[in-house]
């Protein structure tokens, strides 16, 4: 019985008390939000296929304010679906060439436009972790709870002895999950208060 | 060259240090300088509305960010600006090589060229357009404190009658 997309979600959030991570548009946003709303989370209401842009400018934020020593979040995490991650592969490309090592991408791959109908992607037939793991990703392949949970430690675990062999490197989960919609009520926030909330928790976690 | 210049003090005087852009001949003169100056990071972007995306992202981190592109790219980037940062309200100053002017050499860069402005015009996106030199540095660093003030994407254009359009 494959994952349904809130399952995953539900994982995913628990996983990331302490970072930020940002999702997809459409019923992604809307079942992380059913399941509950955290401060370290933002969604993003519209604007399919640039999470991964946004999380490469978290990323590199990040990275520039890196100056504070160990405060502040050490990764950035992006949920995209597979319509999205389409619509935006130049970004696997971007993150690829300036390969940023706080930055995780989660792509929960239903084979559909699940927000639109359910028309089939190509993901049927594509693999979009290859995609990633060519731009310079490192890449993980899974298809239930247990799969994630463990593709979330490998892809996290600090460098050391134990760790993988290139933990520098951005890296990307792909997980094939249910099609269909949770049916949970549609978000109608508006983006200014909840990118505020968003970074308002990420300028003190920073310690600014 | 001190058009160039001009932006890129105005840029730092409003602690824009994030760049992400995608390459045209004659914004080349101010990201070349920006990429030589270590008080910046440039960023290249494939696609506008990459650069769009990453700007915001930038922005959520408490980083200003600008993006610089040419009016052919402002058309990819058009529902970045209108579903994301507009509605989000992050004041991103977006730096536009105007084509389809005085002095446009190829007929297919007038179209959106020339549909640039009236389309900011629609998405209530405000914008200034500079020919000359001529009190420049106030409406730069006029147009950067509006951004901030009115917590908005600012679009300054330039123009072939200010850069010369010097073509590769």
């Amino acid at each position: 019985m494959p994952t349904e997309r809130i399952e995953a979600l539900g994982l995913i959030s628990q996983r990331f008390p302490a970072d930020p991570v940002v999702f997809t548009c459409g019923a992604t946003s809307r079942e992380i939000v059913s399941l509950e709303r955290r401060e370290n989370h933002l969604c993003v209401v519209d604007s399919m296929g640039l999470v991964s842009s946004i999380v490469l400018g978290i990323s590199l934020g990040l990275e520039d304010t890196s100056g504070n020593g160990d405060v502040g979040p050490k990764l950035v995490v992006g949920v995209e679906g597979d319509g999205g991650m389409l619509a935006n592969l130049n970004s696997l490309a971007t993150i690829g060439y300036l390969q940023p090592s706080n930055l995780l991408l989660i792509v929960l791959d239903n084979e559909a436009y699940a927000s639109t109908g359910g028309q089939a992607t190509f993901t049927t037939k594509l693999d979009l972790a290859a995609f990633a793991s060519q731009c310079g990703f490192r890449t993980w392949r899974v298809d239930d709870l247990e799969g994630l949970d463990q593709a979330i430690s490998e892809a996290t675990e600090p460098k050391g002895v134990t760790g993988p062999a290139n933990p520098s490197e951005p890296a990307f989960i792909l997980m094939k999950i249910a099609p269909g919609n949770a049916s949970v009520p549609l978000l109608l926030d508006d983006p200014v208060t909840l990118g505020d909330r968003f970074t308002r928790w990420l300028s003190a976690a920073m310690g600014q | 060259m001190a058009w160039a210049e001009t932006i890129v003090q105005a840029l730092k005087n409003w602690d824009t240090s994030l760049i992400a852009y995608v390459p045209d001949i004659s914004i080349h003169q101010v990201t070349s300088l920006i990429d030589a100056d270590p008080y910046f990071h440039l960023v290249s972007a494939t696609r506008e509305e990459e650069a769009i995306g990453i700007a915001v992202g930038a922005y959520a981190v408490g980083r200003n960010a600008a993006v610089f592109m040419q009016s052919s790219g402002f058309g990819n980037s058009v529902n970045a600006l209108a579903s994301l940062c507009i509605p989000a309200r992050t004041p991103i100053p977006i730096f536009i090589n105007l084509r389809g002017g005085p002095g446009e050499f190829n007929l297919a860069q007038v179209p959106m060229g020339r549909t640039t402005r009236p389309i900011m015009d629609l998405l209530g996106l405000v914008h200034f357009t500079l020919e000359d030199e001529h009190r420049m540095d106030t409406l730069v660093n006029g147009a950067l404190k509006l951004c901030h003030a009115n917590r908005q994407p600012v679009a300054i254009c330039v123009t072939q009658m200010l850069h010369g359009g010097k073509i590769a």
